[in-house]
């Protein structure tokens, strides 16, 4: 019985991992129930076209070697900066500190630098960077590196606009802020650490009877864990890796910090992808090898397991969007819909008894 | 409604729970209860009793938890940040606090046969008197229970947790206790009103946002690893010892046996004041529920 019940949440967890897959890519795809969500998932999707838009123009760059200083580039970086500005305007709401929480093993140098760069050049003034391995910090010049170069790349070298401050714990390291925005690296040491230590701060001026034990108030440790840092809550976090959890982020500071899932959502697309292939490959193995002629039940497995994720997830679901309210509105577009996919799968399915694969995926795609 | 919903769960229930036991299961689950005046608003209802609808959930939700043997449940029942909503809506739930309490006070031997332990956190000082009176007879009459346990954070948010941990050190300090430099990550843990807890494993937020909101933040931030804890420890400790050495020495640079003695004695020393410091916090905070309870007795 516990064998069985072993097996029932493996096949749950399994589930769990596919609606989940379907369902954030349908959110991005679609375009939105709520305009709240598709507000959030137009900032999700600014990000990777701009991650998506950096590396082309890098070829670019990268084959003249001075390119900076041809009139095209300045203009076409000068294009690329108001579009970025006016992307950062179109959000209804931009945060002025936000923080990217890294949970990745190896994480990318270029792929961060490049965010932080886009970030500055949509117009956020501060930008955290955290990692729970206080790898970054620990590399600290490298990442440097990395900004400066993607930002004369991408931006046209205006150097002196950056201005990236390694947070330490000691004062005499505070550099002089001169401009915005301003690039903060993170490490663990900055979370509960810094907390300790302001502890013992206090601590040590009640030993020499400066402060007494009731006078410390939330205001004052606010006060002591803000010193070195004169900058304001992170309003966002944007969290990139696996791990549910915000792994030691600035713990004073998060009180009322909103947190987003970010590249799980690329990265989903390329499974779907990916699933979709294996679908298609294993089909002409099924025609050609095992002479398997059963289009419709290959695609049964599949309505199963669609019927099983999202009538459940909609009939538990309460009020207007019921299972029972959808179909009562809407129950005809859904038979159509669904005699049409019908029909399509199996056309496609039984097409790889007769052809080749790529003609199949070449049809499929136009 | 009572705190504690009786009743098996129907058969759907038990294969799902078994189901889910076959997994890993968190061992604290820590709750936000949020929305509730955006349920009344939505099902037309008055916003009281958005909140008692929210409780009566709540119950069902813990009878899931001891279902699942989920041990420890914390919840976040009323913020400090709350006192600034209407006076209405406050006056309102304090009423429909002492309402539970007092439903809660009436359960007794239901709570005794399922062990369990009541905890309130937060900053019982800013309550009505009689509120802060329930509670502590409610605390002091489910401490010794030990099957479950159930922490209401009342008056809470996480900084003035870390705050008056902070300030309990130094109070320690004051009254000779400790050292300022005995105050390290592990103390300030067991100073908070959460130290008898481990850390939560689950945070679920209801209502879809997704902000921590003053809540728990430095349980749920990961700790430093043990060993890593461990050897901060010893590098401050050997530092003070040295500092001792030499300014109890007689100018001659001490041997390295003699260095590793004044080492070990010094971490002796210091593990002693610290399990000092803690008895009296602990004794301090018993005398606070005591002295509530008896003033409510003979009043």
């Amino acid at each position: 019985m516990a064998l069985l019940y072993g097996l029932l949440w493996r096949l749950l967890l399994l589930l769990v991992h596919i609606n989940r897959a379907l369902v954030v890519w349908l959110r991005v795809r679609l375009r939105g129930w709520k305009r709240r969500v598709w507000e959030r998932a137009m900032a999700g999707l600014l990000l990777p076209v701009a991650l998506a838009g950096f590396p082309d123009h890098q070829k670019t760059t990268n084959q003249n070697p001075d390119a900076n200083t041809s009139p095209g580039t300045v203009k076409r970086l000068a294009c690329r900066r108001s579009r970025l500005l006016s992307d950062g305007r179109s959000l209804e709401k931009l945060p002025v500190h936000i923080g990217l929480l890294v949970t990745e093993e190896e994480p990318s140098y270029t792929d961060i630098a490049n965010l932080v760069v886009w970030c500055m050049a949509v117009g956020i003034s501060y930008v955290s960077v955290y990692d729970n391995h206080g790898m970054f910090r620990k590399n600290n010049s490298r990442l440097l590196e990395e900004i400066v170069r993607q930002q004369q790349d991408l931006l046209g070298g205006d150097g002196s606009k950056c201005n990236v401050e390694f947070l330490s714990n000691g004062a005499d390291k505070h550099h002089v802020i001169s401009c915005r925005p301003t690039v903060k690296v993170l490490s663990p040491e900055d979370g509960k650490q810094s907390i300790v230590q302001a502890a013992r701060q206090l601590c040590r001026s009640v030993e020499n009877k400066e402060k007494g034990s009731k006078d410390i108030s939330v205001s004052m440790l606010d006060v002591l864990l803000r010193e070195s840092r004169n900058v304001p809550d992170p309003e966002l976090v944007v969290k990139f890796g696996p791990v549910d959890s915000t792994l030691g982020f600035l713990p004073w500071h998060i009180r009322l910090t909103e947190f987003m899932d970010l590249l799980v959502t690329l990265a989903l697309g390329q499974v779907l992808s990916l699933l979709i292939c294996a679908i298609s490959l294993t089909s002409k193995y099924l025609a050609d090898d095992f002479h398997a002629n059963t289009p419709v039940f290959q695609s049964f497995l599949n309505y199963i397991l669609l019927f099983l994720v999202y009538t459940t997830t909609l009939a538990v679901r309460q009020g207007d969007g019921n299972l029972l309210a959808i179909l009562k509105q809407r129950w005809w577009k859904y038979m159509i819909l669904g005699l049409i996919d019908i029909e399509a799968n199996y056309l496609v399915l039984k097409a790889y008894q007769y052809t080749t694969l790529s003609s199949v995926q070449v049809s499929l795609c136009v | 409604m009572s705190w504690i919903r009786e009743g098996e769960l129907n058969l759907l229930e038990r294969i799902s729970a078994n189901i889910l036991k076959a997994g890993p299961m968190p061992k604290h689950v820590a709750f936000i209860m949020d929305g509730n005046r955006r349920f009344a608003q939505k099902k037309n209802m008055e916003r009281q009793e958005g909140h008692m609808q929210g409780f009566n959930k709540l119950a069902e939700t813990l009878r899931w938890c001891k279902h699942l043997n989920i041990r420890e449940v914390t919840v976040y029942a009323f913020s400090i940040e709350n006192f600034k909503r209407s006076k209405d809506e406050v006056d309102g739930l304090m009423e429909l606090a002492r309402q539970k309490f007092e439903k809660l006070l009436e359960e007794r031997e239901n709570l005794e046969k399922h062990g369990v332990c009541i905890r309130v956190l937060g900053d019982l000082n800013m309550l009505p008197l009689d509120l802060q009176q329930l509670i502590a007879k409610a605390v002091l009459g489910t401490k010794a229970h030990n099957k479950c346990f159930l922490n209401v954070c009342f008056a809470y948010t996480s900084r003035y947790e870390i705050t008056n941990a902070v300030r309990e050190m130094a109070w320690g300090v004051e009254q000779g206790l400790i050292k300022a430099s005995d105050v390290s990550e592990p103390l300030l843990s067991a100073c908070l009103y959460s130290n008898k807890s481990p850390n939560p494993d689950l945070l679920i937020r209801t209502s879809g946002e997704v902000r921590l909101s003053d809540f728990l933040l430095w349980q749920k931030a990961r700790e430093l690893h043990r060993e890593h804890q461990a050897l901060q420890q010893l590098e401050a400790d050997r530092a003070c010892a040295a500092e001792h050495l030499q300014s109890h020495g007689n100018g001659k640079p001490a041997s390295g046996q003699r260095r590793r003695e004044a080492l070990l004695q010094y971490t002796a020393c210091r593990e002693e004041r610290i399990q000092d410091f803690l008895e009296a916090l602990k004794r301090k905070r018993d005398s606070f529920f005591n002295d509530l309870w008896s003033a409510g007795v003979s009043a």
